[in-house]
């Protein structure tokens, strides 16, 4: 054979062409699904919740009874905004939308501060209290049509996350997964 | 989270990560894979010590570098086959003064990095001049010169 003393491994190096090539591949779609937001910040991870149930009755109707402080609102509106995939220490938003809602009342289950910390709530609410095992936080919105409360929260801990946030006593369910 | 898991972790997934992308991916041909080699450790710095800058974390996280380190080497030393998993096996991409067409481009070496190692090392400036040309582990190309050729 070849007079030069050299350890090839020729059908390795050939299964390892193989290999690479198929990871290229794969990084191609990981980049495509990156920045679409598997790992966070993008539409496939921005989310609204979805409502499980009103306590008082389909809000989603028109002229369906306001929830609570309905100030003679026409019809009230709640949704949330949320990160579905979120990363370990670093922030995240979930937004409350309010629409024609006199006040405000968003209820956190306490459990959910084991996996979050949060950070700051804007506009900050006029009461904050604990009851039930859940933190109740309060909000005058005075007669705006349309109001957001944005809660800045830090997730503490890598893992899936669900639990149900309260706003005017609709029930939302948040689901999160939080990459270490 | 663990240092220990931090730092096994970022040690592996580079690892895998270079080689997948290959031998050649960034040994610094050109000024910008210096470039970005240095933008990539200084992400890999945030990663591995977060917001923990305490002398501790860095003393364990280079400990646990080294170790894992030290540990696969001695892996390597044990088991071939693992050893040229992780580091590949030098392959000859010239032979004879003919370029091997198919392993070269397999290998993302083309007949211009071949002259350039040539022209570094002997001033070589012809391929018929060059008796192997090997890809070497580390993505570097050795030339042997062809003796029998008079040199002009």
């Amino acid at each position: 054979m070849e007079p030069i003393q050299i350890h090839e491994d020729f059908p390795l190096q050939k299964k390892a062409w193989k290999i690479q090539e198929i990871c290229w591949v794969f990084i191609v779609l990981l980049m495509a699904a990156i920045a679409l937001g598997l790992f966070g910040n993008g539409p496939l991870s921005r989310s609204h919740a979805i409502e499980e149930n009103s306590l008082a009755g389909n809000a989603h109707r028109k002229g369906a009874t306001p929830a609570t402080g309905g100030d003679g609102a026409v019809s009230e509106d709640v949704s949330i905004e949320y990160d579905r995939f979120a990363r370990n220490e670093s922030q995240t938003e979930t937004v409350v939308h309010l629409r024609n809602a006199g006040s405000a009342e968003v209820r956190i289950p306490v459990s959910f501060m084991n996996t979050f910390r949060i950070e700051r709530i804007f506009p900050p609410p006029f009461e904050s209290r604990i009851a039930n095992g859940e933190i109740i936080y309060s909000f005058k919105t005075g007669n705006s049509h349309k109001l957001r409360i944005y809660f800045f929260l830090l997730p503490r801990e890598p893992g899936r996350v669900s639990g149900y946030w309260t706003v005017n006593q609709k029930i939302f369910r948040l689901s999160q997964f939080i990459y270490p | 989270m663990n240092p220990l898991v931090r730092g096994v972790v970022i040690y592996l997934f580079l690892l895998l990560l270079f080689r997948i992308l290959g031998k050649r991916s960034l040994s610094q041909i050109t000024t910008f894979d210096f470039v970005l080699l240095l933008i990539i450790g200084e992400v890999t710095q945030q990663a591995l010590l977060g917001q923990d800058y305490s002398i501790t974390n860095a003393l364990i996280l280079i400990i646990v570098l080294m170790g894992t380190d030290l540990l696969l080497s001695k892996l390597k030393k044990r088991f071939g086959l693992l050893a040229r998993i992780i580091e590949g096996a030098p392959l000859i991409v010239v032979e004879n003064g003919k370029p091997l067409e198919m392993r070269m481009k397999k290998s993302g070496v083309d007949e211009e990095d071949v002259l350039e190692s040539a022209r570094l090392r002997f001033g070589i400036t012809r391929m018929k001049e060059i008796k192997y040309a090997i890809l070497e582990r580390d993505g570097e190309i050795s030339i042997v010169p062809d003796k029998s050729e008079p040199e002009a």
